[in-house]
């Protein structure tokens, strides 16, 4: 028997294209057995771009596996982790992992009971940068946090040709604060190893009802030091925003830029730079997935261990559920 | 009256035209949508790839229909109305499906409408560094794939124009570097503000840039006047310096200056661009190929240990010092030449261009107008950057900043 793990992909969409197949392909502990999608034709195209011999659209009828990568719209997950459960695989989500808390928590109680292990593809958590800002962080070499900032963002201009589930409130589990803001709100919390966030403050601009824009403030509790400290924090695909985490401290400020590759600046009160960690060589995000993807493959002896971000799951449904809404609806010019 | 294609009608002389952009979700085209949008005369539409592309224009208020110009069944949704069309769309696909979907494009508009086409074009054409004694109006050369493709896209309108007979119209316009609220040239100038970049000439070259304020400008007047047709290059009227471009971004966000290059220094960056941008293609290869092979030993010492090792234990059995003396001297040579950047600017090449050769379009410039139609340039330009740089505006409101709620936890 082979030692290998064995894996099925769920959803051939291009996170999996582009990102998590090229990693897998290069990881000797792994087999990717089959790939899944409602999409016959587009499962097939991956398939055979990375050599996999099985293509299924009913993951209930597809071979056996260890492991799965459920890389769905968020909307679709609930009924497919039945499914995964019930054949007794081991479950890799991308994010966000679920659209509501009570989601979440079901999906997990349903994994666990089945002696399933669930990691969650918050791949910041594995950059070098995220690792280098969490230290200096708890080091405190430039004392106490005193507020945070946090922005990511860009007017959307292109986003390919026809559409997809990014358009869709319900199957993108709101809009761009819960399908890109999770990385956001995940990173800040693992630098900055927050305990409890508690909203205060949350604005919200919505086309048609899908969110297109979310500020923020914040309140977060810091598990070392119990300390609580201000968050401001925006998501935008409306428009150009700073793109970034600022920590700022007593004695001066951390800077994080986004991108994996980017170095880590330190600054002093007068916004003197006093030192550079350097970011991941190139290419920064393939190795930050293989990093996730080993750390999943090594919890799956140790089911229930990882943490899937319910805490972020918890702090984006409150902020859809409080925020202040402006919307435009508006009907398809003629 | 005439009657289009798909059944449609067009507008007599004294009606207003229906202009749809494609592409309207890109850089210029909101700038574009919201500028026709403002004339009397016109019906202004744009058209996106999807509603996500779409839903910032929406959310600004304009009118956006979206869907796949190339997909036959959405066509006459798309552009079927239209009395001129304004073709800003660029495939973000990679290379050759890029060309199939550019081409797809025009040829929608060919066979699908009979609306006039101002179709954008780049002065790239002219190549990455534009010297007018071996790049002509009339026979540009582009040294680099996306010149290539936008005189290839060039051509490919110019035929279908002529197969479709004398009846149809084409504006081409090589659209400069543009800068404003938004572009890329204006992100270019403020993120090098208080860095080492400095400016070639000090700024005095001609920037073969545009506002997109003047891009806006400029497709207005062409709206209206049907009579034009033709080529023509795209940028500020008079020909805005370099200096001019950087000076107005700095001044207008109040950030200091870009210094300027020494002549010196400048005039061996021209020298190194044109000749490079002027080197043929199989010329080019052979010598970046000449130069990987010369350092291909040293490499491959470096990258194969059992190498590197044969090669020492080789050198203590030679007992030949003068030799070693001889290769440590070509490696440090080798290893200083690869750290070393002989040029302070590698891709900006546009930087030491001369003017674009043409005929310009002619139009009424705007950047400058005073606040009538919405905000002014400078203002957007100052909202557009302290948005993205800087983090405290995260949650500002419009007219100043929301307080930091103050911690919850005692």
């Amino acid at each position: 028997m082979s030692s290998r793990t064995r894996l099925g992909i769920i959803g051939a969409g291009g996170v999996v294209a582009g990102f998590h197949l090229p990693v897998l392909a290069a990881l000797d502990s792994v087999e990717v057995r089959w790939v899944a999608d409602l999409d016959k034709r587009r499962a097939s195209e991956v398939a055979q771009r990375f050599h996999v011999s099985e293509v299924v659209t009913d993951v209930a009828q597809a071979s056996d596996v260890d492991a799965v990568l459920v890389a769905t719209p968020v909307g679709s997950r609930v009924s497919l982790i039945d499914v995964v459960a019930s054949r007794r695989w081991h479950a890799f989500c991308e994010k966000p992992f679920a659209s509501s808390v009570a989601d979440h928590e079901r999906m997990l109680a349903t994994l666990k009971k089945a002696g399933c292990h669930a990691g969650i593809g918050l791949v910041r958590r594995f950059y070098t940068s995220t690792r280098s800002a969490r230290h200096v962080v708890a080091s405190q070499i430039l004392g106490p946090v005193e507020s945070v900032l946090a922005g990511e963002g860009i007017r959307a201009r292109k986003f390919g040709r026809g559409e997809w589930f990014q358009s869709d409130p319900k199957a993108s589990g709101g809009g761009v604060f819960a399908e890109t803001g999770t990385h956001l709100v995940d990173q800040v919390f693992n630098v900055l190893d927050v305990e409890r966030a508690d909203l205060q403050q949350c604005r919200q601009e919505r086309v048609n009802g899908l969110e297109m824009d979310t500020r923020l403030t914040a309140s977060l509790l810091l598990r070392p030091t119990k300390q609580a400290v201000p968050l401001t924090m925006g998501v935008s695909r409306l428009h150009d925003i700073y793109n970034g985490i600022v920590v700022r401290c007593k004695n001066g400020e951390v800077r994080l830029p986004l991108d994996p590759e980017a170095a880590v600046d330190l600054f002093d009160q007068h916004g003197a730079k006093v030192g550079t960690f350097p970011g991941a060589p190139k290419p920064g995000i393939y190795a930050a997935i293989r990093e996730e993807w080993l750390d999943f493959l090594a919890g799956m002896k140790t089911p229930g261990s990882a943490d899937t971000g319910l805490m972020t799951t918890r702090f984006i449904g409150e902020v859809y559920a409080r925020a202040t809404v402006r919307a435009r609806q508006v009907e398809a010019a003629q | 009256m005439t009657t289009n294609k798909n059944g449609s009608t067009a507008r007599g002389p004294n009606k207003k035209k229906r202009v749809v952009v494609l592409g309207a979700g890109g850089q210029t085209g909101r700038t574009v949508l919201t500028r026709l949008g403002s004339e009397p005369s016109i019906i202004a539409t744009g058209v996106c790839r999807n509603a996500l592309t779409a839903a910032p224009l929406r959310a600004a208020g304009l009118d956006v229909r979206s869907g796949n110009v190339l997909d036959q069944a959405e066509r006459a949704r798309l552009i079927g109305d239209a009395d001129v069309i304004v073709n800003l769309a660029s495939a973000s696909s990679l290379w050759g499906q890029a060309r199939i979907e550019d081409r797809g494009v025009i040829d929608a508009i060919f066979d699908s409408t009979e609306a006039r086409l101002i179709h954008f074009s780049s002065v790239a054409v002219y190549g990455t560094c534009v010297d007018p004694s071996r790049n002509t109006y009339e026979r540009p050369r582009p040294d680099a794939p996306y010149g290539r493709d936008k005189l290839n896209l060039e051509r490919y309108a110019e035929r279908k124009r002529r197969h479709a007979g004398g009846s149809r119209r084409l504006v081409i316009l090589r659209m400069g570097h543009v800068y404003g609220a938004e572009q890329w040239v204006s992100r270019f100038v403020l993120d090098r503000v208080n860095t080492a970049f400095r400016l070639p000439f000090d700024g005095a070259l001609p920037s073969n840039a545009v506002h997109v304020a003047n891009v806006a400008a400029a497709v207005a007047k062409l709206v209206r006047d049907d009579s034009v047709e033709g080529t023509f290059n795209l940028v500020d009227p008079g020909q805005s310096t370099w200096r001019q471009v950087f000076d107005w971004n700095t001044k207008t966000v109040g950030v200091a200056a870009v210094p300027g290059m020494s002549t010196a220094m400048s005039e061996r960056l021209k020298e190194a661009f044109r000749t490079r941008a002027a080197m043929p293609v199989p010329v080019a290869i052979a010598r970046d190929v000449t130069g990987w092979l010369k350092s291909l030993p040293m490499s491959l010492a470096g990258a194969a240990p059992s190498l590197r090792d044969l090669l020492l234990s080789t050198m203590s059995t030679l007992k030949y010092p003068a030799l070693e003396q001889k290769i440590l001297a070509v490696y440090g040579e080798m290893s200083v030449r690869r750290m070393t950047e002989p040029l302070p600017i590698k891709n900006e090449t546009w930087l030491l261009s001369e003017a674009a050769p043409g005929p310009m379009v002619d139009f009424e410039p705007e950047r400058d107008m005073p606040r009538e139609r919405g905000m002014s340039a400078a203002d957007a330009l100052v909202r557009w950057y302290r948005g993205y740089s800087s983090p405290d505006s995260l949650f500002a409101e419009e007219n100043g900043a929301t307080a930091v709620a103050t911690p919850t936890y005692s």
